[in-house]
């Protein structure tokens, strides 16, 4: 396996994120143990350090939890967990973002609401 | 642990000073970067560690020894760069044969594997080799010989990029499979700096930096708006260099100092974003107010 970073956020920032994203799409489910810092190392060719902070901050939210020897495992309300936070905060900071860009491009509000829609029927 | 202790450390060669009293202690089983400009003093301060000169000044430790002409620091460091000699009258196949006799963790099948996955021909002797491919091959001894201490001093000269990506990769599963302490100095830290785990950044004899790379990436912040909405923030702050093209300005500044957040510079159409590694390494080691740009003005 092999994924590629290239985001500008910080490499640690995108392995929590990444390893979020893998919750969210059930490809690691509750009580399942989750790569160690190693495995992400070799993984995303980082250093093994840089791995082991990512898995900190799921560590610190308590999406997952350490049972002693064995590794880390996911946290039962890991996932639901999860999106509520990325409803709250990444919709929300994308919203704005989308505001102060049509603000910009002077698109009108009405404009902007239609885009949406129309958005939205495109992917459904 | 510390591997490595220096304190107060110097080196004069003549009336140059190469070193000026350098203070630090680096960590063992870590991947460190040692990065600075060209003439920095990262190859002196390398050859120190490794025993090959004696500082003027102050103390060096390496394994709690000091490490001038000591056998116990000569076998279990190694260090490489593009000057190391071996036999004119040796093929590469004897040169392993004596690396397996020296280090007691060498790892002969390794290195003939990454050497015939290189394309370089063991029957050869070592000047017989193109400058990549005898960079190649110094990496490979280096890597194969598994010490306690590995210098990696511009390993990567003359490798083309190819297989510059290969080996810091091949450097990192090295290092996953028998964690030591590496040290790398290069020119290319755009491609090694995922795999580092600290930065070690020398300026003009100095250590100006000593850090987790992440922590060091996010010493300096590019802020980027409109011109008057910046000025006035710009004024208190500590400005690396800033550009303003058709009203818009976009600086690099000290985000230490930035304690406005990130929220509020949105809403005045300001953003901020990240650096990588080597462009903070290049503002915090360029001379502040020199600009390739004022030379033809």
């Amino acid at each position: 396996m092999h994924v590629h970073l290239d985001g500008t956020a910080p490499i640690y920032i995108q392995i929590a994120e990444w390893l979020q994203h893998e919750i969210i799409a059930d490809r690691l489910q509750t009580d399942e143990k989750v790569y160690s810092q190693y495995q992400l190392a070799e993984i995303f060719n980082i250093n093994p350090a840089t791995a082991g902070k990512g898995l900190t901050i799921l560590l610190e939210e308590q999406l997952l939890y350490k049972k002693r020897g064995l590794g880390m495992f996911v946290a039962s309300d890991a996932k639901e967990r999860i999106l509520l936070k990325r409803r709250n905060e990444i919709l929300t900071k994308m919203a704005q973002e989308i505001v102060l860009e049509a603000k910009r491009l002077l698109v009108s509000d009405e404009e902007l609401l239609v885009l949406i829609r129309k958005t939205q029927e495109g992917l459904a | 642990m510390n591997i490595i202790q220096c304190e107060e450390l110097s080196k004069s060669f003549g009336r140059r000073h190469a070193l000026q009293r350098i203070t630090c202690a680096l960590d063992a089983e870590k991947i460190i970067g040692i990065i600075g400009r060209n003439g920095a003093g990262k190859s002196t301060l390398l050859n120190i560690f490794a025993g090959y000169l004696k500082p003027t000044n102050g103390s060096c430790r390496v394994f709690n020894e000091n490490p001038f002409n000591n056998i116990h620091t000569a076998s279990n460091m190694i260090f490489i760069d593009d000057q190391l000699s071996f036999s004119h009258y040796l093929s590469l196949e004897d040169i392993l044969k004596l690396g397996a006799d020296f280090y007691p963790n060498w790892q002969n099948d390794l290195a003939y594997r990454m050497l015939d996955y290189a394309g370089i021909d063991l029957t050869l002797k070592h000047q017989q080799l193109s400058k990549g491919q005898s960079a190649t091959f110094n990496l490979v001894y280096g890597l194969v010989s598994r010490c306690a201490l590995t210098i990696l001093d511009e390993p990567m000269n003359g490798m083309d990029e190819v297989i510059r990506t290969d080996f810091y990769r091949a450097i990192l599963k090295e290092y996953l499979a028998f964690p030591r302490t590496f040290l790398i100095s290069s020119h290319h830290l755009q491609e090694m700096e995922t795999i580092l785990e600290e930065i070690l950044l020398i300026d003009e004899g100095t250590v100006i930096a000593h850090a987790p790379l992440d922590e060091f990436k996010e010493q300096l912040v590019l802020l980027n708006g409109p011109s008057e909405a910046l000025a006035e923030l710009l004024s208190e702050m500590e400005v690396y260099t800033q550009k303003t093209v058709t009203g818009t300005t976009s600086a690099i500044v000290n985000a230490r100092k930035l304690f406005v957040s990130e929220e509020i510079l949105r809403t005045k159409g300001i953003t901020v974003s990240s650096l990588t590694a080597s462009e903070v390494c290049k503002y915090l080691t360029s001379k502040k107010g020199r600009d390739i740009d004022a030379i033809f003005d």
